[in-house]
């Protein structure tokens, strides 16, 4: 991690033609390599805000550097070969007539010779496993792998950041794996993930870092488990805490001290296989 | 208040229009003579001022209302007054998928005629299949629940024309058939009545 971040928002407003003020100051760094979630109730600012990091809304307000190029003044069309936004909706943008010329599409813009397009989308087509319908028609296909051709035609442009709206909505358990090890394996290979989603559990497993909106501002920006077991904050953008955090709660309230940064299974099992362990050998020397 | 806000979308409007109105001006009075040009800015004014009054004022439930006072058929009235309401939607999905494209590279403005109409496709088809999907969805959410399964259905509102309804339409008949007859017989409007800007 490099001490200069990517993406400085410094004091960021957006107003829409129609007056509505969706980002009423917002201020964030995001370093390279990081993986960082955005959450917050519907409404709160969101996705106006990623649409300014490939420079799709200009400020009303404040500046957004995107590795040092103010996005006031860079076209989207530079941008998006460093950001990539990989939208909720696939159907927004599948057209072409094959699932390879939905690839090629992406690939035109940035002065690729024929060999390496061809390159390129053999390979992307193997890592997003969408091999065996190369000649078919987008709009055949189910819904996760149309989520996949979508994802897979941003990530083929190889962009420095990429961007997820609400990736898991609609998943069913093996498309989020999969969305799940795209986004594990991008974070290992250097590249800057951010991600906005309401899945709580999703996020435990992937993100390490959360900036929380709230209408139009940043309320909370830090680490996850610190976020996720504060309780105002939470009640504050209507997210639910995760199921861990509420069953350490209620065994504290049966009088057992648990911590509350448990988020995994994995401790919990580690914390309560001690606790019983204790309560075992307790026993035992209580009746010698 | 509410005029007052009317009145600043409309001058919105008008002013998207004001580099037709440049354009106008320079060929009119290339080619004819500027009081020409001015005459065809006001006609155009009147145009897209009494289409937007009308879509800004009228609500289309209003619409659909007055449309079944009218005895319209309520099937036809209702498909008409949806695709009024669906216009806004439409056009919020449209920057959507525009933002989607760019978003992979995709460059509105390059190359001639022919490449810009080319390069329409990476939205219009998205644009159509979301659109299609939609009107399928509204199709099946009306079946669910039993739209057109009775002949007289009951309406919570309900429009009818009253006298004052009659004479505003009997005086707009009126000046549509004045408009016809002078159109066809120019003759019999005095000749003072005719004017032109001295420019
Ligand atoms: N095109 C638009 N024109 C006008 N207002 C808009 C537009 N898009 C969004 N808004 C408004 O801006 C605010 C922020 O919207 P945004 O879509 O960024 O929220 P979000 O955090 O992404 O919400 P969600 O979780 O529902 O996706 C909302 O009040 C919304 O109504
Ligand atoms: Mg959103």
């Amino acid at each position: 991690m490099t001490s200069i971040p990517q993406i400085v928002v410094n004091d960021l407003q957006y107003h829409y033609p129609d007056g509505t003020i969706a980002l009423k100051g917002v201020s964030l760094n995001i370093y390279r390599g990081e993986i960082v979630g955005i959450m917050g109730k519907n409404g709160a600012g969101k996705s106006t805000l990623i649409k300014t990091f490939n420079g799709l809304l200009k400020p009303t307000f404040g500046t957004v550097y995107v590795e040092n190029n103010n996005i006031s003044d860079t076209f989207t069309s530079y941008l998006s070969k460093k950001v990539g936004i990989v939208f909720q909706n696939p159907e927004l943008q599948l057209f072409a007539n094959t699932v390879e010329d939905e690839i090629k599409f992406s690939l035109k813009n940035l002065n690729l010779s024929k060999e390496a397009i061809d390159e390129k989308i053999s390979e992307t087509l193997k890592i997003f496993d969408l091999e065996k319908y190369r000649n078919r028609s987008p709009f055949n296909l189910s819904g996760g792998e149309k989520k996949r051709l979508a994802i897979a035609s941003i990530m083929c442009r190889d962009p420095e950041i990429i961007v997820f709206d609400e990736p898991t909505i609609g998943q069913d358990a093996s498309g989020i794996t999969f969305i799940k090890q795209i986004i594990k394996e991008n974070a290992t290979s250097g590249k800057t993930v951010v991600i906005v989603t309401h899945d709580i559990e999703f996020t435990i497993d992937v993100i390490p870092r959360i900036i929380l909106m709230a209408d139009g501002l940043v309320v909370a920006d830090g680490p996850t488990h610190k976020i996720l077991s504060h309780d105002t904050i939470l009640e504050m953008t209507s997210l639910t805490s995760p199921q861990l955090v509420k069953f350490s709660k209620s065994l504290t309230e049966l009088g057992e001290k648990v911590p509350e940064d448990i988020f995994l299974v994995k401790q919990m099992v580690q914390y309560l296989s001690e606790f019983f362990k204790n309560e075992s050998r307790k026993r035992k020397g209580g009746k010698p | 208040m509410i005029l007052g806000k009317l009145f600043a979308q409309w001058l919105k409007s008008i002013k998207g229009m004001s580099f037709l109105f440049l354009l106008l001006i320079v060929f009119n009075t290339l080619f004819d003579s500027f009081s020409y040009s001015i005459s065809m800015i006001l006609r155009i004014i009147i145009m897209v001022s009494s289409f937007s009054m009308f879509f800004l004022t009228v609500h289309p439930d209003d619409l659909m209302l007055s449309l079944i006072s009218l005895k319209i058929p309520y099937n036809i009235a209702f498909s008409f007054a949806l695709s009024f309401r669906f216009v806004p939607t439409i056009a919020m999905e449209a920057q959507n998928i525009i933002d989607a494209q760019k978003s992979r590279g995709y460059e509105l403005e390059q190359g001639g005629l022919i490449s810009q109409a080319k390069n329409l496709i990476p939205l219009l088809i998205p644009l159509i299949v979301c659109s299609m999907k939609r009107a399928f969805h509204i199709a099946e959410s009306l079946d669910s629940r039993a739209f057109g399964s009775t002949k007289n259905r009951t309406f919570y509102y309900t429009i009818s024309y009253a006298k004052k309804d009659w004479i505003l339409t009997a005086i707009l008949i009126a000046f549509f058939i004045f408009g016809i007859i002078v159109k066809i017989f120019p003759n019999i409007i005095p000749a003072w009545f005719y004017f032109r800007l001295s420019i």
